[in-house]
């Protein structure tokens, strides 16, 4: 396989659901190797679902999708790519430790360096000893740090984390952007979907703006943002439940 | 070793569940008390105690299965442990075949616990050591469960869990009814659609689990009767070809799912 091939390539992606609703609307844009990208947009602009079609979760209705030049949901595509979806899902009956050695053998990692992995990265997040303990215990924060150990333990080359951030305390945000900085250095491919604008200054070079189903926006991180500010400086971002006015005085009555 | 790693992990899953263990504690419970039963009965104590933990088996492994079954798909979607899996590489074939069969792996195991401690009471206390029927039976119990968790879990990527559960225990029961309704369609006396040849043909064609009688064994002490290899053989041959049938039904609707 070409190293020059895009990670994502996607051209004219249309994703309509059963009842007509068309949640995705001609998009394209490509995302190079290397590259650290957030992709932004209100409730409902189609972020879970461009990137459940780029696991190969969800078929898109028309248009190109390819990861790492393959189809979606192609296992030599997906062994190279790490997810950590916005409320990650474990089972309550084993551990982190065990969940992550099960990870592991489903993905064909060498068992040896899946205990030497997984030790590593229990401890840079926090889990070393509450790791062995079955996850129905888990708090959201150590559920999410789970999800980030799951997603980094095959090593892959290329990331999607879903609003990474959420449950997490300061200091576990403080080493997850550290990570995942140090992850871009050594040439990793990012893509994160997320609101928060601080985590997308610092860890994104490139910003992508879904809106109504469509990309509205696409460039450099500073150049996007300012251009969102000033978009929405006589207008509304579109929403499709959009936040409504707040009482002068509050009352929830009258 | 994907699919091996799959089986292995639902298997440790399911006995790890609070259903999985609950049932295999509950089963050794009335078993016990089964024996307490029979043991005080002044006829045939062994017999009905054979009868009773044999029975009780057949009862809670399938029901195990159709609840198993019905709700394997729902339960791992809801979780996000299906897109866990599936993100890693696992196909939805896999994922179907390797859960499935992990389901029924846990089951037999659970069944063979239940077996071993009915034939240890059996030899502890009425000095019998078993007979081959037992070992036919079990395996026509197991045979059995396959097929009831193919059609449940084709059902559950049909419907809704409730209705999936719903339509999966209608139709074991109609299987299992089958025989008996077919007797009453072919007796010319009773005038019910006796040249209804088509409906026949379905209730025979409809013979996919093995026939109930097979489990209700006459069993007396010195006479141990047993089921010709050659038909299990060929009852075994068509519940595991009716398997491949339902699960290849079952994954060629969960490829056209989005998740």
């Amino acid at each position: 396989m070409s190293q020059d091939k895009p990670v994502i390539e996607l051209k004219d992606l249309t994703k309509e659901f059963l009842k007509g609703a068309r949640v995705l609307d001609s998009v394209s844009f490509s995302v190079k190797r290397g590259e650290s990208v957030a992709l932004v947009g209100a409730n409902g602009a189609g972020k879970s679902t461009l990137i459940k079609i780029l696991l190969g979760l969800v078929k898109p209705t028309s248009g190109k999708v390819r990861l790492f030049g393959f189809e979606p949901g192609d296992s030599s595509a997906l062994e190279r790519v790490g997810y950590l979806p916005e409320i990650p899902g474990f089972w309550g009956e084993l551990s982190a430790t065990e969940l992550l050695a099960e990870l592991g053998r489903l993905r064909r990692v060498d068992p040896s360096q899946v205990k030497k992995r997984r030790e590593k990265l229990l401890g840079i997040l926090g889990l070393r000893l509450r790791g062995v303990r079955r996850m129905e215990g888990y708090s959201k924060g150590m559920l999410q740090r789970t999800g980030v150990a799951a997603a980094l333990l095959h090593d892959p080359d290329f990331l999607i984390l879903d609003e990474p951030m959420s449950g997490l305390d300061p200091r576990a945000q403080e080493k997850l952007r550290a990570i995942l900085l140090k992850l871009r250095a050594a040439g990793k491919t990012l893509l994160i979907s997320s609101h928060s604008l601080e985590d997308i200054r610092s860890l994104c070079d490139r910003v992508i703006v879904l809106e109504k189903s469509q990309r509205v926006l696409d460039g450099p991180t500073a150049q996007v943002l300012q251009e969102l500010v000033e978009k929405y400086r006589s207008s509304e971002p579109w929403d499709e439940d959009p936040l409504g006015e707040i009482p002068e005085a509050w009352s929830l009555d009258g | 070793m994907i699919f091996s790693a799959l089986l292995l992990l639902r298997f440790r899953l399911l006995l790890r569940q609070k259903i999985g263990w609950v049932s295999l504690l509950v089963g050794l419970a009335l078993i016990l008390i089964g024996y307490s039963t029979a043991s005080v009965s002044f006829v045939s104590p062994q017999k009905i105690f054979w009868d009773f933990a044999l029975g009780l088996s057949f009862v809670l492994v399938h029901v195990l299965a159709l609840y198993l079954g019905a709700q394997l798909f729902h339960d791992e979607k809801d979780r996000r442990t299906l897109h866990l899996v599936l993100v890693g590489g696992v196909s939805r074939l896999q994922w179907l075949v390797g859960n499935v069969l992990g389901i029924w792996l846990g089951l037999v195991a659970i069944d063979m616990i239940w077996f071993v401690t009915t034939w240890l009471v059996s030899l502890a206390s009425f000095s019998w050591a078993g007979a081959w029927i037992l070992v036919q039976v079990k395996i026509l119990q197991a045979l059995s469960v396959l097929v009831v968790l193919s059609f449940t879990s084709l059902f559950s990527l049909l419907l809704r869990p409730l209705l999936a559960l719903f339509l999966s225990g209608a139709l074991f029961l109609f299987l299992y009814s089958v025989s008996a309704v077919e007797r009453v369609f072919s007796d010319p006396q009773t005038g019910l659609l006796t040249d209804a040849r088509w409906a026949l043909g379905v209730l025979k064609v409809s013979k996919i689990l093995p026939p109930l009688e097979w489990f209700d064994l006459k069993m007396f002490v010195g006479y141990e009767p047993q089921i010709a290899w050659s038909t299990l053989g060929s009852t075994a041959a068509l519940g595991l070809a009716w398997t491949v049938i339902l699960l290849g039904l079952a994954s060629w609707r969960f490829q056209k799912l989005d998740l």
